[in-house]
């Protein structure tokens, strides 16, 4: 039996994440094997730490990939630059820290990567599973405890956090400079707009 | 060569001990209850990058420490560099009629010195803080003392409130911060500063250890659990207890100079029980953790549609300031000081990830603007706002807190009035009126003071106008605690300002 994953506000908004503006979803709503509902939904934890914050040590190169993923996804699909080799490295090296000093995501990083390897084997594309991982709507009890709610706090929502300062990204909205984004020296008027009085 | 206890390691201490150690043949040794803290680490400042806002979770109070008025909890912290790790770093100088609040409104009491005579110090402290401001602005007084670094320029967004303001008459200025000038990338992450720009007393007293080796001792986990006294008048040093073995120790020095926080300081002085103090040092005309005072703060916001020129927050910080209300003629019902900017009602971040499209986000950064405004008000002492010893000890080795609230005279009905000031500020701006939210909250621990107020004799207070506490020939507090009157501005330049002063006076 197959269900129906779509988008919802409220699921975002019980993550942590809200939102004073919210659209309709405009991707298309995919499917996937209940099988796979259920590994979205298993408990893992409801603790605000990441899992074995304890357990330091490094993410495979084959990992950093997979989660490094999304950011092309959201490049892509939201119309951001696309040229992200300088932005990963960063990404890495940031990443890598967060894997190697306590408390350690190096857990929580896997299992997102679990969950990325089980739904992609299941859709078609990249940005269908993608689509799904972040936004599809998946009725349960406590999802922020779940493998799904917890990649979606610990790793998805952090990534694209970091990705849209860091990389530059806000750059294109026409926007100088942004919170997290190294602007430059606060008397120079290169490192944000002037109100001139 | 001088021996002198430093109890705590919050702004108050680490600005003291750079006066004595540049001025004086001094050793200090400074104990802090909390434990130490990396300033200027990239991890830290990765985790409040992404919204982590449990960086400093294990120096906050704990959770038995909370109340509705002067909650505790997410206000001081418990750690090397004490609160200036989460402060906003905003340094307005009182006023001169702050100074005299008592004469001039019949609330509260006047300060035993006056502002000509902080103000050499005020000066002092700017360059030590590093702050940012506006040399020219001569409300209050500089007496042409310049500020270290110039002030921050207006942001596309304070324009915003800047044209409303001068549609009603509301003067405005550059606000002055705490952020070292020649370093400030303008990251707009102050919580965590990752160059070390935004001052913390953390930063400061790494460089000091560098300057001055082991002419300075830092004892971290080690709460200071009493003050020992030599019979009534000298004291001789301290016990305290050091929480990694959970051994009490002792040590003596010349003086003793309590920078524990308004609250931590009168504990200290109130558990300090002997015979001669039966209800605590300094204590005999019943002051020490009365007058209990902080600062009532309210805020109001608004969607404005339109947003041709896409303003955002790009600073992250506040560059503007209006202290129109904090002035003499608003003294006698509680004046203020606010602050004001305009940006996106959402990030781009939480737009991404609540899956709204970039035509939709690229329409609503065009579309409309949310203009939003925040002040402080002076809130009036009463002498039944008053903290005392609680029961059990906290996670940081220290008494638990009572904090008693009698009368408690905040000028509601002026706090409305600029409140609906705020509204009227917004609607200028082009805020719809259904839009507009307005909010007030009671004062919390941040900006808590009074509790060991200065005053000439002991019998109006805690500590003399050198503040050393009455009674005692070496035993001193510099904290907010001191403070007669709160003001409308924030404390921290004052308490920096009041620091300067007494090193100078201790060498
Ligand atoms: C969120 C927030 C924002 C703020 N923003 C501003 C601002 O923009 N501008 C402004 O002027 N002010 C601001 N303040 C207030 C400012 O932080 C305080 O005025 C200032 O930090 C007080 O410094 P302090 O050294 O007296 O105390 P603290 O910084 O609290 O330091 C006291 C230290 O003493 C230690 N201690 C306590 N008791 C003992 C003991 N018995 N033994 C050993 N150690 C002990 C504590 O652990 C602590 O580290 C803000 C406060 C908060 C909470
Ligand atoms: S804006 Fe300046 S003070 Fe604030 S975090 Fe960035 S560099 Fe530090």
């Amino acid at each position: 039996m197959d269900i129906t994953l779509s988008v919802d506000r409220r699921t975002l908004l019980k993550l942590g994440i809200s939102t004073g503006v919210l659209a309709s979803v405009p991707l298309a709503g995919c499917t996937v094997a209940l099988s796979t509902r259920d590994f979205l939904l298993e408990f893992v934890s409801n603790s605000d730490m990441p899992v074995d914050s304890d357990s330091t040590g490094v993410l495979s190169s084959e990992s950093f990939e997979k989660l490094a993923s999304l950011c092309d996804y959201v490049a892509r699909s939201w119309q951001l630059p696309t040229e992200l080799d300088a932005y990963l490295g960063q990404l890495e090296t940031d990443l890598q820290l967060k894997c190697r000093e306590r408390p350690a995501y190096l857990t929580e990083y896997e299992n997102a990567v679990r969950l990325v390897d089980r739904v992609r084997s299941e859709l078609a594309s990249d940005d269908q599973s993608w689509t799904s991982l972040l936004f599809a709507e998946i009725p349960a009890e406590d999802l922020a405890s779940t493998r799904i709610g917890r990649a979606r706090r610990f790793v998805f929502s952090e990534t694209i956090a970091h990705q849209i300062p860091i990389s530059g990204a806000f750059r294109s909205f026409g926007l100088v400079n942004y919170r997290g984004y190294f602007g430059g020296p606060y008397s120079s008027a290169a490192s944000y707009r002037r109100g001139a009085v | 060569m001088k021996s002198i206890i430093v109890v705590g390691s919050g702004v108050a201490g680490a600005v003291l001990a750079r006066q004595l150690l540049a001025n004086g043949d001094v050793q200090i040794t400074m104990f802090e209850a909390g434990p130490d803290f990396p300033p200027g680490n990239r991890r830290i400042w990765l985790d409040l990058l992404v919204g982590n806002d449990r960086i400093y979770e294990p120096f906050v109070d704990d959770p038995r420490e909370e109340n509705e008025y002067f909650g505790l909890r997410g206000s001081r912290l418990f750690m090397t560099g004490g609160t200036t790790n989460h402060w906003g770093g905003l340094t307005p100088r009182f006023k001169p009629e702050d100074f005299e609040l008592r004469s001039r409104t019949g609330y509260g009491v006047d300060w035993p010195i006056d502002y000509d005579d902080l103000a050499p110090y005020y000066a002092q402290a700017e360059i030590l803080l590093g702050v940012t401001g506006d040399s020219d602005n001569d409300d209050p007084p500089r007496y042409g003392a310049r500020y270290p670094f110039p002030a921050t320029a207006f942001t596309l967004g304070d324009r915003v409130v800047i044209d409303a303001l001068e549609s009603h008459g509301i003067s405005y200025g550059h606000m002055s911060i705490a952020r070292a000038g020649n370093r400030c990338i303008t990251t707009g992450t102050c919580d965590y500063c990752p160059v070390n720009a935004r001052y913390t007393a953390l930063f400061d007293l790494a460089q000091l250890q560098i300057e001055y080796g082991d002419k300075l001792t830092l004892r971290t986990e080690s709460p200071v659990t009493r003050i020992l006294m030599d019979g009534k008048n000298r004291t001789r040093g301290v016990e305290f207890l050091d929480l990694r073995t959970g051994a009490p120790g002792s040590m003596e020095a010349e003086a003793v100079i309590v920078c524990a926080g308004t609250f931590e300081s009168c504990k200290l002085l109130l558990a300090s029980t002997s015979e001669d103090w039966p209800v605590g040092i300094g204590n005999d005309s019943d002051h020490v953790g009365r007058h209990l005072i902080g600062h009532p703060v309210f805020f109001a916001a608004g969607v404005r549609p339109g947003n041709p020129d896409k303003i955002a927050s790009e600073l992250g910080f506040d560059s503007l300031i209006s202290r129109h209300f904090d002035s003499p003629e608003y003294q006698h019902k509680g004046k203020m000081w606010f602050s004001g900017s305009a940006g996106m009602t959402t990030s781009l971040e939480e737009q991404i990830i609540s899956n709204v499209s970039r035509p939709e986000m690229n329409a609503s950064l065009t579309s409309e603007l949310m203009v939003s405004l925040g002040g402080e008000m002076e809130q009036f002492e009463s002498p039944e706002n008053r903290v005392t010893l609680g029961r059990g000890t906290t996670r940081h080795g220290l008494p638990m807190t009572d904090i008693h609230v009698g009368v408690h005279e905040i000028n509601l009905q002026t706090r409305q009035e600029h409140v609906q000031t705020f509204v009227e500020i917004l609607k200028t701006a082009g805020c719809r009126e259904d839009s507009i939210e307005t909010g007030a909250l009671n004062p919390d621990g941040a900006h808590a003071s009074a509790t060991c107020r200065m005053s000439r004799s002991d019998a109006n207070g805690v500590v003399d106008p050198n503040l050393r506490v009455h009674g005692t020939d070496n035993l001193y507090v510099c904290s907010n605690a001191v403070f007669p009157s709160i003001a409308a501005a924030n404390p921290t330049l004052t308490l920096a300002a009041l620091a300067v002063r007494l090193g100078e006076y201790l060498v």
